[in-house]
């Protein structure tokens, strides 16, 4: 892409901006933590904007959300290291609608990488080696988390 | 309720959840962006850091490229050098962390000492950022690392495990460096003088087989493998055994695993695939009396529900299930390996726990040891290396656990997580291979400042 300071940046928002919402909305389902997922979301806007040159513009939307679930990924340690200054160290809830409190707490005891592959999986129909080429992991891996979240999902529903 | 029934609600459910997640902050769906988002008032800065990385990363990539840890009297580039490549187009697997600028620099980062009995282990070593390391093996005097770094295949080699040198291999001629393609080399195995390498190169499920060979381990040439490259999809291991070279293959999609060999040093191959339904099979092991292959039978396709199974062959063309204690149950056979007293050991999982398995004649096998259970994150992600008294396991999930053992039966883990990382956090391992006493692991990590991804390797001595 050969474009100028301006149009480049307006190329960019044309073509990323649209998908700023969709990316907070999983980000928050993943992280489950309003203010971090705006803070992952901003900081995979920047590093999307930092690397644009380089983008092959096929799908814009499945490059934000490898970056932005990456970046949730490696957001681990830091809120950890968070945690631990923080008092009790708990995550701060999102904020959720009543009759999604029970799949809310179904998806809290899931392990994020869990979370998001049942999300990329379920929501967005990408395929188990489609969600491994986006968070990074062998498809055996994606495989396995499906299988786990899908099992515990089912039993937790079936309780409901 | 049905599966298809539940995975239909199930998608449903997390649609409605997702959307009724709060978006105060964010424009709503469907809307064109009339002011600058949140995010865009980084752009500016965004952009002083573009032009300052590429400042940053012409001076480096001008700088002579050192050897990590020692100097390399090879000229060719080691672990840690900047990728050559500087018109790389990401693709949705790429990492979009590492900048050339900022995490290519070899550095050595002190640890504190690992307490796994029986290994002295010294500094985690930076690999670097770029690229990824998918296995490290061992073949004559030398380690070999496979992965890729950029848009290229690449073999790092290592007399000692500290100094590396990187041998990139040829693009495969029948696919176009322009789309946005995955490729990396996975596997290497000595053959009749010659070293073979194997890999993958494809995008998302449309992945093909790459076999290169050298005979010096620095200049290497593609093999032309016919309808194997296709067929086999993705090779998850390779050994030499007295019928030739036996690789063991998996389908992604809703397939299977099978088993090649090539008698032709890797040139023609023919599939032998192991008896039983849904077969998976994990890995390979050559001796000068045949092969074992570990893996299981009767997975779904989700790759659950499996049971754990091992399989031997003299030639590597029929293969003959062999008797394995807990084969009724669930499980898997992922990695076995022999020491240096012709002990054969397995590790894997049967019913939620990581287990071994122990064999004197690698034809009956019986449960040894129970490594731990750790409920539902379980999963036997184990990486298994024999020693002349023993053997050694790490357990690669985060974090990295040690093992050994002098019989298969006891084994003594760290009693603490190995120290492993390139900032002394926490990392996963991806493989472990071992020369004489001298014990190499090379793992991943978040890279020194948390935000990123890094690779490292870490090099033991085995204490007697």
């Amino acid at each position: 892409m050969d474009a100028s300071a301006p149009a480049r940046d307006d190329l960019f928002i044309a073509t990323v901006g649209q998908h700023y919402p969709g990316l907070v909305r999983r980000l928050t389902a993943v992280v489950r933590d309003r203010e971090a997922a705006l803070d992952l979301a901003q900081e995979a806007y920047l590093r999307a904007y930092r690397s644009w040159d380089r983008f092959d513009g096929t799908d814009a939307r499945a490059w934000l959300h490898t970056i932005g679930l990456r970046l949730a990924f490696n957001e681990r340690d830091r809120r950890r290291r968070w945690a631990r200054i923080i008092e009790g160290g708990s995550e701060r809830e999102t904020r959720m609608a009543p009759e999604d409190l029970g799949l809310h707490e179904a998806l809290g005891s899931l392990r994020r990488e869990h979370r998001a592959a049942i999300l990329l999986n379920a929501v967005d129909g990408y395929t188990q080696s489609e969600i491994a080429a986006i968070l990074g992991v062998p498809p055996g891996t994606v495989a396995s988390w499906l299988s786990r979240a899908k099992s515990h999902l089912r039993k937790a529903m079936t309780d409901a | 309720m049905h599966d298809d029934q539940f995975e239909r609600d199930l998608a449903q459910r997390l649609r409605a959840y997702e959307a009724r997640i709060p978006d105060d902050e964010a424009p709503l769906p469907g809307t064109r962006v009339a002011r600058r988002p949140p995010w865009a008032a980084f752009i500016g800065v965004g952009a002083l850091g573009v032009v300052a990385s590429g400042i940053l990363a012409l001076v480096l990539v001008s700088a002579p490229r050192d050897a990590i840890g020692e100097a390399s009297p090879s000229a060719s580039a080691s672990i840690g050098a900047p990728s050559p490549s500087a018109t790389h187009a990401p693709t949705p697997a790429e990492s979009p962390v590492p900048t050339a600028s900022t995490s290519e620099t070899p550095t050595a980062t002190t640890l504190p000492p690992a307490p796994l009995a029986g290994v002295a282990w010294g500094s985690a070593v930076a690999g670097g950022h770029e690229g990824f390391v998918r296995r490290i093996t061992a073949e004559g005097d030398q380690f070999y690392a496979l992965g890729a770094l950029g848009d290229d295949a690449v073999i790092w080699s290592s007399g000692d495990g500290r100094s590396w040198d990187v041998a990139t291999l040829p693009f495969p001629a029948s696919w176009e460096r322009e789309a946005p393609v995955f490729i990396s080399a996975s596997n290497l195995v000595a053959s009749d003088g010659r070293l073979v390498a194997i890999g993958t190169v494809g995008a998302l499920d449309n992945l093909n087989v790459v076999i290169w060979e050298s005979t010096d381990g620095v200049s290497w040439r593609e093999i032309d493998t016919g309808a194997f490259m296709a067929a086999a999809y993705s090779v998850l291991d390779v050994t030499a055994g007295p019928g030739g070279l036996v690789v063991v293959t998996h389908h992604y999609a809703g397939g299977t695993g099978s088993a090649w060999r090539s008698t032709d040093g890797g040139h023609t191959w023919t599939e032998h695939r192991p008896p039983g339904e849904s077969v998976e099979a994990a890995a390979v092991v050559g001796t000068g009396a045949g092969y074992l292959i570990a893996g299981s039978t009767g997975a779904d396709e989700m790759d659950t529900g499996g049971s754990p199974r091992i399989w031997g062959s003299d030639d590597g063309s029929a293969w003959t299930p062999l008797e394995i204690e807990g084969g009724d149950g669930e499980g898997r056979v992922n990695q076995l390996t022999v020491d240096g007293s012709g002990r054969w050991v397995a590790v894997g999982t049967l019913n939620g726990r990581a287990v071994a398995w122990r064999s004197e004649d690698g034809i009956s096998w019986t449960i040894a040891a129970d490594f731990r259970s750790d409920g539902p994150d379980t999963r036997g992600a184990f990486r298994l290396v024999g020693i002349p008294d023993g053997f050694l396991a790490l357990d690669l999930s985060d974090p990295i656990v040690g093992w050994i053992s002098g019989d298969g039966r006891g084994w003594t883990s760290s009693d603490q997580p190995m120290p492993t990382g390139l900032a002394g956090r926490a990392g996963w391992g991806t493989g472990i291979a071992r020369i004489s006493d001298t014990v190499v692991v090379v793992g991943e990590d978040y890279g020194p400042d948390g935000a990123g991804f890094g690779w490292f390797t870490w090099v033991g001595t085995i204490q007697r």
